[in-house]
């Protein structure tokens, strides 16, 4: 069997030569000597993660799709000279996904691309019924929660994104910061709370 | 603002997080039973991040973004040949990163570079003020983005 799911988003390929076992800056040092195949496997097992962080600074899905692409190619060539002193040790996922959070903003800053978030889909169902005037709410409530995540300190948005978009745990989350699983839920709590007073803020409007 | 028990907020956000220990579950669960301002604490937080998440990508557009890598490296041509034969953008990247560190310990730039340690460059991010807005990565990041490797 080449293949077989171990968890949810997580699938062990078993590829010529062994390469899921090994590690990822293994990987990277032998893609930069030239070899295309390790490329491919750390792809496998990070794209997913970059796509869910890089996915709410896109204006489109082929606009994720090229954001995932550049935030690899990104981390990889950053990590060029890193790597060679770091060696298989290096945490090329930590690196690729800090790289990964703070690219889509900076994507987001330059273009300014989620400001023209659509409200979609209202157009089609708003009659006057009260069910569209609620969607048209929600729609409306979620453009200005979303505006608030990108205006989040870094590091709330960072930890925020890399758990509810990445779906990675608090422990993970920390890894990849380099900071205290403790101060990683801290940050949450914080994003979380800045949130929920922008929420109840509305719920008290007229 | 938030009227919640600061003994039980904070447990209340580890819930909103997927991360209340099992233990203190049942304490918040008997808290709330019996405190209107921590419900509704707890409602608010469970509905602002369920407006802050994302729609889970569609099955086409997982499927795309898991066939991207051969392009990925088809767009690659520079770094390929920077893969081979070594070079000045890699050279560039590592100078911006050594400026960075420069700046944020004002020390003077090390003329023949070390190569970054990468713990080194994040927490002297860390070490800023948490709640400014540019952070000195974004500087280095906006440095990283000067190299356009989609360019050709
Ligand atoms: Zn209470």
């Amino acid at each position: 069997m080449a293949e077989r799911e171990s968890g949810p988003g997580v699938s062990l390929r078993v590829l010529e030569g062994g390469r899921a076992a090994e590690t990822d800056g293994a990987l990277l040092r032998d893609f930069l000597a030239g070899d295309d195949a390790p490329f491919e496997e750390l792809w496998r097992r990070h794209h997913a993660a970059v796509h869910g962080l890089v996915r709410r600074y896109a204006r489109s899905p082929e606009d994720a799709k090229d954001l995932t692409q550049r935030a690899f190619l990104r981390a990889v060539s950053a990590a060029r000279r890193t790597v060679r002193r770091a060696g298989d040790d290096f945490p090329f996922r930590a690196w690729l996904l800090r790289i990964s959070a703070n690219l889509g903003k900076n994507h987001a800053r330059d273009e300014a691309r989620w400001r023209r978030a659509p409200v979609a889909d209202v157009d089609d169902l708003a009659d006057g019924s009260a069910p569209a005037d609620e969607l048209l709410l929600r729609r409306e409530r979620e453009r200005r929660v979303k505006e608030a995540v990108l205006r989040l300190p870094r590091r709330q948005r960072e930890v925020l994104t890399l758990r509810i978009d990445a779906g990675l745990t608090f422990a993970e989350v920390a890894r990849t910061l380099g900071i205290a699983e403790g101060n990683a839920r801290v940050h949450f709590h914080h994003a979380a709370r800045r949130l929920a007073e922008l929420v109840r803020a509305e719920e008290g409007e007229p | 603002m938030s009227h919640a028990c600061p003994h039980f907020e904070p447990l209340i956000l580890d819930r909103a997080g997927g991360a209340l220990a099992p233990g203190d579950a049942a304490r918040l669960d008997r808290h709330l039973a019996g405190c209107a301002p921590c419900r509704e604490q707890a409602e608010a937080v469970a509905l602002a991040l369920s407006l802050a998440a994302l729609p889970p990508p569609s099955d086409r557009e997982r499927v795309a973004v898991a066939e991207g890598a051969r392009n990925a490296l088809r767009h690659d041509g520079r770094l390929r040949s920077r893969r081979r034969f070594g070079g000045g953008i890699a050279i560039a990247l590592a100078a911006s990163v050594a400026l960075f560190l420069a700046v944020k310990d004002r020390g003077p730039a090390d003329p023949g570079w070390t190569p970054p340690d990468l713990d080194a460059v994040w927490a002297a991010t860390a070490a800023s003020d948490p709640d400014a807005t540019e952070e000195p990565a974004e500087v280095l990041f906006a440095e990283l983005q000067e190299v356009d490797l989609d360019a050709d």
